[in-house]
């Protein structure tokens, strides 16, 4: 359910909900309408009232609309927006917006298994973030700020659509839909999650046709929990932004104030609406940065074990793991080789490294590549340790190797007795006594599948 | 589903060989019932219900031919007239109740409608039925997509609650036809997320509503209002849903489907299944000791009865009030199978919490046989198939007619005979009923109450559909909302108090960082209720109503859970949090509340006079101010009951502001009728607790839903009066229900005193000697003789200075 949903959010967001810090001008609450009579005085004192205390002031805080905004005028109604130009050549973080004008490849098909994602170019997609006026969803929630970045005549143009009031909601939508559509794709942090949703059900609400189910949509979140997930203190966008992207940010608002900024805005008291306009900002440029960063994600490392920056080292090492994975997930087996000699180089473990030994054995033998190597990191695996993966190794060494069998059978035998009965070591115990009695035939290796 | 036409299910011999018991027919074992010297005497009456002849014809012409062959192929040619007649009103785009009673057919009589509606538009209808059970919902999914799969259509029914996956429901509302739920998932998960149901709103054309005889009181009127918001969403996406409604037999149906719904309901109530003869008796347990007002014990009586009523050739059930007594029992009658001629396995017992597998292992057991005698509290009342059986066994009036004959209803193979036996506890209402048993073999007499406008409830479902769609001037122009008064108000109350909603040209929009449905429960208690923590686990061990709360958990109460004692620590008030420590007492704690009560306006009025003039007795329905504060409370030795220490209790006054049902009497008739100091104090009390106990037999609600307040000189009335006010803030009915059943009541308070054997007073009269005094129970019967004989009252205009 939602509840669940929106706790799960600000987890991942690791906010803490704001204080109530509003001003009310006691001149304009007067303005608001004062219960009728007709109600008994018993039920008038059941609700809460507001917060009236002025609380201590915030020197960021603003009165009136928020600055650079223009409005213009669609079939749905007024839709106002601020729009800012950056250079390409602008930095966020130690990236430069350009880098997004590359090709990719097929590097997010590779880390989401989305093969939508295969043709996109991040020149070409809209960036998107959104602010809304909660987290739990539901229809009462409004997004107010939405933030679109897309490439535009060599420039990077931020579309940030406001809602200057709740009535306005339709025709912001309505354009929203129009400018989400124009791109060839959807860029966005946790948008799979919760900004498409949030923004498909109130176009639902409103009668508008949602522009999502025919766009390739990349959600940089799962990407990053993929390569670095557990790596960092969280996969918040403003954690990775900053391990992978360099990216500071300045007092930055979290987003759980945006709410009440936006209500205080409607109040006609002072907000902190100019704050939320920038925290947006930096998200959609977060984006653009992090695409690039996670695009490059296919490069080999340029690092060895034992090297200087232990994080960096231990962050490569989840990279090549995590790709040595997607690729045999994918069955792309010399991709899956190649990254588990990354992976085994720059493991900080001895049976971390074995595993991607095995795995490499594994990749060479569906792709049918050299034996000889294969056979190699068998027996280190086989050899080097008393564990799973060694009799796992011992086993594959038994049926490949006629001349060996009985050594490696052996081996394996005597691995499997002393691992005691766990799962893995009983399919292991049962192959080899099967091996051993002939019933299982060694393998001269027959494709199971093309590759 | 069932039929007219259907095969017998496999009898309860097959069950497998086994010892031979008496292989008594029903017949024979009341014969031997009535005739056996210790426990004919017990047995108050016994009635006989005739059988009743099937009462069907051929198919309805306008039902869909692809219906038609689909029923036929399964057998069912004909329909119970009450079927038929609910079909084609339906049909006719009529909204429709059915009120028969359980296992008539029923859920035919909106399947049938929901299916011929995604005929008539190739599967673009859609349907809403809401179950008050999860595991009724599951068992209707499943007939439901079996008919659809013969109708070889590619639509889909399913069940949406708390326990559908995630990674399911959006293919589910997608591609769901009929969507099975309960009250609770439209209220908090469905109408909150519309947006994502839009396909289902946009199309829904049937609401079907199972067994809204439950829905009365506060639970009733929030669902009353979740259905005015259901009606606003589907409008919203321009459709105009119709209802059909079941429930078992109800007074004043129509009624209660109008202010359920807002609509003008078609009632279909002539039940046309055919039953076999019906025999029920009522057992009193025999009074043990009338000096002490000791009875029997009604478990103990069952265990009893057991012996001649179970066996091997037999199904018998077993209707406990709480889940603790159902296990007593099973236990019981399991230590006694080889006594009842059965394996202990044949006994079962069946109650909420049990696993669903457990569950549904019992009912299958029950269909096929195997199971012989079931021990169960509520949980197998409503609809749950587990066809019919033979005998069945109410430990304990269920609180409500509806209730007895849903129980009574799990009775009655096709052509035989069955018996049901209600077995009295020592309580005002099931003794009433031992002595007046015509009560429950007439029409039904209880009321529900039902107030979908009580101001409280209103504004917390206002929040909710404020939430889902603003309000706007043009809504509220044309009587939206089911016409509900004041809703400008407490709109403009919302905006102006709270924040939470902004009025901004002709629209009340939601502005807070919330999602209402979530705090706001459907029935009474939630946000309010106090919860009771361990200090030391930090987890929850119980929960309390605002008002039980001054009295339970004050801080040095000793708080009690299944004889468990725990020692209030610290009772944060503010935050509605009891910190409470596991300690070894010795000792329970009584509190003393002093009610004050505030007339604040009477709006009805009506008055007997006396033969020289002058008011005999009044009645009056108006709104009071109740505050109770606790004051001191007592430390008391378990068993020896003796006083160890008072302590003083420093907690704010409680407010309720409700309606209110008054009773006065002139103190000239208090006079003539030897009512005099203590005595009337004591007779007066014992009057006023007498009527809140047997008030659930007009007005649908638990003794505990009327606070009670007796003055034998009211500072209003200047004179005796007894007050019975609805113990919601604000109100759902109660108060007015009672001013109209007022002779109602007085009538079974006085059958019940006059019935007692107790000398002085007993708990199923007016209470122990101790509480109603020594002549409390002659002063009260002289009372309540007066009050319900002669003429009755009249309606007068309310008296000067006392409005």
């Amino acid at each position: 359910m939602s509840e669940s949903f929106g706790e799960r959010l600000r987890r991942l967001r690791k906010e803490t909900a704001p204080a109530q810090e509003l001003h009310v001008e006691p001149e304009i609450a007067d303005e608001i309408a004062l219960p009728r009579p007709g109600l008994p005085a018993w039920f008038l004192g059941r609700e809460p009232r507001a917060a009236t205390e002025l609380p201590r002031h915030d020197p960021r805080a603003t009165v009136g609309d928020p600055t650079g905004l223009e409005d213009h005028t669609t079939a749905l109604g007024p839709v106002c927006a601020r729009t800012t130009r950056f250079a390409v050549a602008h930095e966020h973080g130690r990236i430069a917006l350009a880098r997004a004008t590359g090709t990719l490849g097929d590097v997010f098909t590779v880390l989401t298994g989305d093969e939508r994602l295969a043709s996109l170019e991040l020149a070409r997609v809209v960036f998107l973030d959104i602010e809304t006026t909660g987290l739990s969803g539901g229809a009462g929630t409004k997004a107010f700020l939405v933030g679109l970045g897309s490439f535009v005549d060599g420039q990077f143009e931020l579309w940030q659509g406001f809602l200057r009031g709740p009535e306005d909601e339709r025709a912001l939508l309505a354009e929203c839909a129009d400018r989400i559509a124009a791109g060839s794709g959807l860029v966005s942090f946790f948008g799979k999650s919760f900004d498409r949703h949030r923004l498909e059900d109130k176009m639902r609400l409103h009668g508008v046709r949602p522009p999502f189910e025919d766009l390739p949509h990349l959600d940089l979140y799962h990407p990053c929990r993929r390569l670095y997930g557990g790596r960092f203190v969280d996969t918040r966008l403003a954690t990775m932004e900053r391990e992978l992207c360099g990216v500071e940010r300045d007092r930055d608002l979290p987003g759980a104030f945006a709410p009440a900024a936006w209500y205080d805005f409607l109040a006609r008291r002072p907000h902190l609406l100019e704050e939320v306009f920038r925290h947006n900002r930096d998200d959609v440029l977060s984006l653009v940065t992090l695409g690039v960063e996670l695009g490059e994600s296919l490069v080999p490392p340029r690092l060895a074990r034992g090297g200087l920056d232990t994080g960096l080292v231990a962050r490569e090492a989840g990279r090549a793991a995590a790709l040595a994975r997607s690729f045999e997930k994918l069955r792309r087996w010399s991709e899956c080789a190649s990254w588990s000699v990354h992976a085994e180089r720059l493991c900080d473990s001895a049976s971390g490294a074995r595993e991607f030994l095995l795995l490499r054995a594994k990749a060479l033998e569906r792709a049918e590549a050299s034996a000889e190597e294969r056979l190699a990191c068998l027996r280190r695996v086989a050899g080097e340790a008393d564990d799973l993966d060694a009799a796992k190794a011992a086993l594959e060494l038994a049926l490949a190797l006629e001349s060996e069998r009985a050594v490696w059978i052996a081996r394996a035998v005597d691995l499997c007795r002393r691992l005691g009965d766990g799962p893995g070591a009983r399919t292991v115990a049962s192959r080899v006594g099967r091996l051993a009695a002939g019933v299982l035939r060694p393998r001269t290796r027959v494709r199971r599948r093309a590759p | 589903m069932k039929s007219p036409a259907q095969p017998q299910r496999p009898s309860p011999e097959s069950g497998g060989p086994r010892r031979t018991r008496s292989q008594r027919s029903v017949p024979e074992l009341e014969a031997l019932l009535r005739s056996d010297p210790e426990l004919a005497p017990r047995f108050s009456h016994w009635e006989r219900v005739a059988a009743r002849a099937e009462n069907s014809r051929p198919l309805p012409e306008s039902l869909d031919p692809r219906l038609r062959a689909l029923l036929e192929s399964r057998g069912q040619t004909r329909l119970y007239e009450h079927q038929a007649r609910a079909i084609e009103l339906a049909l006719e785009g009529r909204d429709v109740l059915v009120a028969t009673p359980t296992d008539s057919g029923k859920t035919l009589c909106y399947v049938a409608p929901i299916l011929q509606r995604l005929l008539e538009t190739r599967g673009d209808a859609r349907a809403i039925a809401l179950f008050p059970t999860k595991a009724l919902s599951q068992d209707q999914s499943a007939g439901l997509n079996a008919l659809i799969a013969a109708l070889g259509e590619p639509w889909h029914s399913f069940t949406y609650d708390g326990d559908t996956p995630p990674s399911v429901r959006r293919t589910l509302r997608d591609d769901g036809h009929i969507v099975l739920t309960n009250p609770w998932m439209l209220h908090a998960g469905i109408l909150p997320n519309h947006a994502k149901w839009s396909e289902l709103f946009a199309n829904l054309r049937t609401i079907v509503i199972d067994e809204v005889h439950t829905l009365s009181g506060v639970f009733g009127s929030s669902v009353a209002n979740v259905l005015r918001r259901l009606l606003r969403i589907a409008e919203h996406y321009g459709s105009r849903p119709q209802f059909v409604l079941c429930s078992a037999t109800l007074r004043d149906a129509a009624a209660h489907a109008k202010r359920l719904t807002g609509r003008d309901v078609a009632v279909v109530d002539e039940d046309g299944s055919p039953s076999g003869e019906r025999v029920f008796g009522v057992y009193n347990p025999p009074m043990l000791d009338p000096v002490a007002g000791l009875r029997a014990n009604a478990l103990e009586e069952a265990r009893r009865l057991a012996t001649h009523l179970c066996g091997p050739s037999r199904q018998v059930i077993f209707f406990c009030q709480r889940r603790t007594s159902v296990e007593v029992l099973t236990r019981y009658l399991k230590e006694s199978a080889q006594e009842l001629g059965l394996e202990p396995d044949e006994i079962r017992g069946y109650r909420g919490g049990y696993l669903p597998l457990h569950r549904r292992e019992i009912e299958e057991g029950l269909r096929a046989g195997s199971v012989k005698v079931v021990v169960s509290t509520n949980a197998l009342e409503l609809g749950i198939d587990i066809g019919r059986l033979d005998v069945a066994v109410l430990v304990g009036y269920p609180g409500s007619q509806a209730s007895f004959w849903q129980r009574a209803g799990r009775v009655g193979r096709r052509g035989q005979p069955s018996m049901t036996v209600l077995i009295a506890r020592s309580d005002p209402i099931d003794q009433y009923l031992s002595t007046n048993p015509d009560y429950l073999f007439r029409a039904p007499r209880e009321r529900l109450g039902l107030d979908p406008d009580n101001l409280v409830i209103l504004s917390e479902q206002v929040k909710c559909a404020s939430f889902e769609l603003p309000f706007r001037d043009e809504e509220l122009e044309r009587k939206g909302f089911g016409g509900a008064p004041h809703l400008a108000d407490i709109l403009d109350y919302l905006a102006g108090q709270s924040n939470l909603l902004l009025r901004r040209g002709d629209t009340w929009h939601w502005m807070a960082d919330a999602y209402p449905a979530q705090d706001v429960p459907l029935s009474s208690g939630g946000p309010d209720n106090v919860l009771v923590l361990d200090v030391v686990t930090k987890k929850a061990i119980g929960e309390i109503d605002r008002e039980g709360s001054l009295t339970t958990v004050h801080e040095g109460a000793i708080y009690q859970v299944q004889g468990e004692t725990w020692k209030v620590e610290r009772f944060d008030y503010e935050n509605r949090r009891a910190y409470v420590r596991a300690v070894e007492s010795d000792y329970f704690t009584e509190a003393e509340v002093d009610t004050t009560l505030k007339v604040l306006r009477l709006e009805r009025h009506a008055r007997r006079e006396r033969a020289a003039g002058g008011e005999d007795y009044g009645l009056y329905a108006g709104e009071v101010h109740v505050t109770t504060v606790a004051t001191q409370y007592k430390k008391i030795r378990f068993y020896t009951r003796e006083n160890v220490g008072t302590e003083t209790i420093h907690l704010p006054p409680e407010e309720l502001d409700t309606q209110a049902f008054v009773l006065t009497i002139s103190s000239e008739t208090a006079e003539e009728l030897g009512l005099s100091g203590s005595e009337r104090g004591a007779a007066w009390r014992s009057v006023g607790s007498l009527l809140r106990r047997v008030a659930p037999l007009f007005l649908r609600c638990q003794p505990n839903d009327l606070g009670l307040s007796t003055e034998v000189r009211s500072t209003h009335f200047r004179r005796p009066a007894i007050v019975l006010y609805d113990r919601v803030q604000g109100g759902v009915g109660l108060a007015e229900v009672l001013f109209e059943a007022h002779r109602d009541v007085l009538l079974a308070a006085l059958d019940v005193v006059r019935g007692c054997e107790c000398k002085y007073g007993c708990p199923g009269c007016v209470g122990p000697r101790a509480e109603a005094g020594e002549l409390g129970k002659p002063a009260a019967l002289r009372l309540l003789q007066h009050l319900s004989s002669g003429a009755l009252a009249r309606p007068a205009p309310v008296p000067e200075g006392e409005e």
